[in-house]
């Protein structure tokens, strides 16, 4: 029914950004299908294995920026072995070999190797920004190859990784011509980096938005950056260890009053507490605020800076800030969307339920919290729940596994039964406590829209896992790990895991016989047994209990990079 | 990769977590990582179930010990918090009692288990690191208790998978790459005892068809170690000088061993042959 020449309707796609969007337009019918798969530009793939980037490619030639995700989630918590996957070379050799104007990748739990990010900087013209979050593999050459060779770079953004042998030299090898710079983030580095080369760096990127520096940043190389950048939106301090009667306090000061366009403020990897005074004029125009990486600012300290942030938006603090900080935070910080706490690992610092009741009341526009406490009661989740039903990702984490309400010795059942009941948007959710079948229960009959749920120690038979299967009919991401789920659980309702991206299972009542019985049921998911004892042989035994499986839906079958000690069923 | 701890069985009646076997080597502020079948919880019914039915292998159950497992008896709390599956609730709510008069104990790891609480690993090495370069004195002292007790024990699992910090090694993985293969590999060096043992591990490694690599597979060749090989095995040591293997006595490698490198002999050459006669940084690979 095409009314209008191809060209118009690629117009009107354009306006179609969100891949679920597009994806839904390019099932109308095979034209708009065609028109769709030659004008899409940016293609997001959750599951690295779940198809070939040959046919990304030959059904995307237009594909201009890439996303990828590549190990599961509990990866990041060491449940996953070093060597499992998630490999991004094949990728980055296929896009070169091919036609592809690759500007953009993004990455996730991906291993980069040194020699995949030099192919990737002599690859592609017009390469402009490389993003990796909680990625490994490569070292500081890597990052010498991307900013030697890409000629229009405008964005390199590192998070949450761990690189290898920083001599700091890679920032000298931008050329003089790159003066393209928008954004520079290599806050995770651990080692020196050449102060002077930054500094030029910094001089000749005029259009230089968001810059986070490591902690191998003083002070007065600081001050000399944000003379030349005052433009700066996004500040990632490194070490902010000075003497506060000094001449470079007070230059810095100075500074730091001109820099009215801040308005996102994170790291202080090395601080005094002290010397904080110069921060506050920047605070009152903060909406994000990342101190979960400075344990030295606590305390006093830390409640008289949050006093200033009244247009606060996003919070990623320490547990230090205990229950009340947070209750200054909730009066402070109405505007408040996004809260995370973190464990400082320090004695006798930690919040309990009375910070997150405080927020819930103070903060009407929180929706995303990810919050880990010492303890939790049901009464003050319901109460939560009452004052709060915008919950989009709710992920509570009581340090004490299986820990009951401590007022009432209970299950956390009715709690979190309150939230899903009450944040009918709910997306995200991961639990924690002492919680028996009935939570699944709950979470079954009310998380219509939840996507992704985490499961730890929870649950007191196969039925658990059932009510959420059966129940949550937009569920893509399941993890779970030692819960007496088994075969009955698993076997259920084979089909579920197709409309599903994942399903993890670890320390569970699972068997080889029940993986095996899924994976013959259902061709086109992988079944994965990952087993990391080398002496253990795959027995065929099928009672056997599993100790890791990871499966996934994929067009592509059983991936051919496996390790030895991941058996795809 | 064979497991080096300790490997224990709960008995639910007496509720003490019992060491089937002798650790090997004393525990000061080292950590025994044991890895078996299954981690956390879960392998306490494992155990039980298989010590009862009499039947299957791989019922070890481990966990990160602490140097509290060896001291004395450990208390209640830190078996019967891991375990989940069929035991009545009732019992845990028991437990639960228990442990919330020392609740504060217990989360600071009484308990250990892989992967709890969940944290990145990123953020848990940070942890450790800024506890060593803070300014502040008394968030040092605050600190300082905390890494002993804690800390160390809950990133031990993650050192392993990064390299030792400049401080020193805290776990025996090194890294091993090979010139010419662009994903690197990973080795327990404590699992060898000597440099013939490493050398048949490596060439098992990298010398095996492997399907994920996409260049070219290098011909095998005789052995790394004696010289004959178009490839030679080098380290880089604690000062960051690269050096070839086997020069020294295995336990002065060992404590001076950041990483393996299987280089082409062509550019083998210059290497420094002993740790006496390094002469400054020196990298094979341009920065």
């Amino acid at each position: 029914m095409n009314y209008f020449p191809d060209e118009v309707i690629e117009h009107v796609f354009d306006f179609v950004t969100s891949q679920k969007d597009r994806n839904a337009v390019s099932l109308v019918c095979k034209s708009w299908y065609k028109i769709e798969r030659l004008s899409r530009q940016s293609v997001f793939i959750g599951n690295c294995y779940a198809i070939s980037p040959e046919r990304v490619i030959g059904r995307f030639p237009g594909l201009k920026s890439l996303t990828l995700k590549g190990k599961p989630h509990f990866a990041d918590f060491n449940l996953l072995p070093y060597d499992w996957g998630g490999w991004v070379y094949p990728w980055v050799e296929a896009l070169a070999k091919s036609r592809v104007g690759l500007e953009e990748l993004r990455l996730k739990r991906m291993v980069v190797s040194d020699d995949c990010l030099e192919l990737l900087s002599r690859s592609f013209v017009n390469f402009k920004s490389l993003v990796l979050v909680s990625c490994e593999g490569f070292t500081t050459d890597g990052l010498a190859a991307i900013a030697a060779n890409c000629r229009y770079l405008r964005e390199l953004d590192l998070q949450e990784i761990e690189v290898d042998d920083n001599r700091g030299q890679w920032i000298s090898c931008f050329p003089d011509s790159c003066t393209s710079l928008v954004s520079l983030n290599f806050s995770c580095l651990k080692g020196e980096i050449n102060l002077t080369a930054l500094e030029r760096l910094v001089a000749r990127s005029p259009n230089l938005k968001s810059l986070r520096l490591n902690r191998a940043v003083p002070l007065d190389t600081l001050q000399k950056l944000l003379m030349r950048a005052p433009q700066l939106v996004d500040l990632g301090i490194g070490s902010f260890v000075y003497d506060p009667s000094s001449e470079a306090y007070i230059k810095l000061k100075a500074t730091l009053v001109k820099c009215k366009s801040i308005r996102s403020l994170s790291g202080f990897l090395e601080v005094v507490p002290c010397c904080l005074s110069a921060i506050h004029p920047v605070c009152q125009n903060l909406t994000s605020l990342n101190l979960s990486y400075a344990p030295g600012i606590h305390g006093n300290e830390l409640i008289k800076l949050i006093r200033f942030c009244r247009k606060l938006e996003r919070l990623w603090i320490l547990d230090s800030i205990g229950d009340r900080g947070l209750g200054v935070v909730a009066f402070t910080c109405k505007e408040l969307q996004e809260l995370r706490v973190f464990p400082s690992g320090v004695d006798n610092a930690a919040v309990t339920e009375e910070g997150l009741v405080a927020i819930s009341a103070g903060c009407p526009k929180l929706h995303s919290l990810l919050y880990f406490c010492q303890q939790m009661t049901n009464a003050a989740l319901i109460t939560v729940a009452k004052n709060n039903s915008n919950f989009t990702r709710f992920r509570l984490c009581i340090l004490d596994r299986e820990k009951p309400d401590p007022v009432t010795m209970q299950p956390l059942d009715e709690g979190f039964g309150a939230i899903v009941q009450s944040c009918k948007r709910l997306r995200r959710l991961s639990l924690s406590g002492l919680l028996t079948d009935q939570v699944f229960l709950y979470i079954g009959m009310y998380a219509e829209q939840l996507e992704m749920l985490s499961i730890a120690f929870a649950g007191n038979s196969d039925k658990g896992m059932l009510y959420v299967l059966n129940g949550c009919k937009k569920l893509r991401k399941l993890e779970i790990r030692d819960s007496p789920f088994g075969n009955t659980a698993l076997l259920t309702d084979v089909g579920k895991y197709e409309t599903m991206r994942s399903l993890w299972m670890s320390s569970c009542e699972v068997t080889l016989g029940g993986c095996q019985t899924l994976a013959k049921k259902m061709p086109r998911l992988n079944v994965e047994i990952i087993n990391e004892d080398d002496q253990m042989e795959f027995s065929l035994d099928d009672r056997q209990k599993v100790g890791k499986m990871y499966l996934y839906r994929t067009l592509v079958g059983p991936r051919k990079d496996a390790p030895d000690f991941v058996w795809t069923l | 990769m064979s497991a080096s701890g300790s490997v224990s069985t709960v008995s639910r009646d007496d509720h003490l977590v019992l060491s089937s076997e002798d650790s090997s080597s004393p525990v000061e502020s080292e950590l025994e990582l044991g890895l078996g079948l299954s981690l956390g919880g879960g392998g306490f019914i494992k155990a039980q179930q298989q010590a009862s039915g009499g039947g299957g292998g791989g019922g070890q159950y481990a966990r990160i010990l602490t140097a509290k497992d060896f001291s004395s008896v450990v208390s209640s709390s830190s078996c019967l918090s891991s375990s989940s599956s069929s035991l009545s609730r009732g019992d845990y709510v028991a437990a639960g009692t228990k442990r919330s008069s020392d609740s504060v104990a217990a989360a600071n790891g009484s308990s250990q288990v892989v992967g709890w609480p969940p944290i990145r690993a990123y953020r848990m090495n940070s942890m450790v690191n800024q506890a060593k370069s803070v300014a502040s004195e008394e968030y040092n002292s605050m600190m300082e208790n905390k890494r002993k007790n804690s800390l160390v024990e809950k990133t031990t699992d993650v050192c392993s998978k990064n390299s030792a910090s400049a401080k020193g090694r805290t776990s025996p993985f090194v890294k091993v790459n090979m010139d010419g293969i662009p994903i690197g590999r990973k080795i327990d060096l404590n699992a060898h005892g000597c440099y013939e043992s490493l050398v048949q591990t490596l060439e098992d490694m990298f010398y095996q068809p492997t399907t994920r690599s996409s260049v070219q597979e290098p011909t095998r060749s005789s052995k790394l170690l004696d010289g004959t090989s178009d490839y030679v095995l080098t380290y880089e040591d604690k000062e960051g000088d690269w050096m070839l293997v086997g020069d020294v006595p295995w336990g002065m490698f060992l404590g001076s061993v950041k990483r393996l490198r299987i280089m082409r002999t062509s550019e083998a050459t210059g290497l420094a042959p002993r740790l006496q006669e390094s002469n400054g940084r020196q990298r094979n690979r341009p920065i």
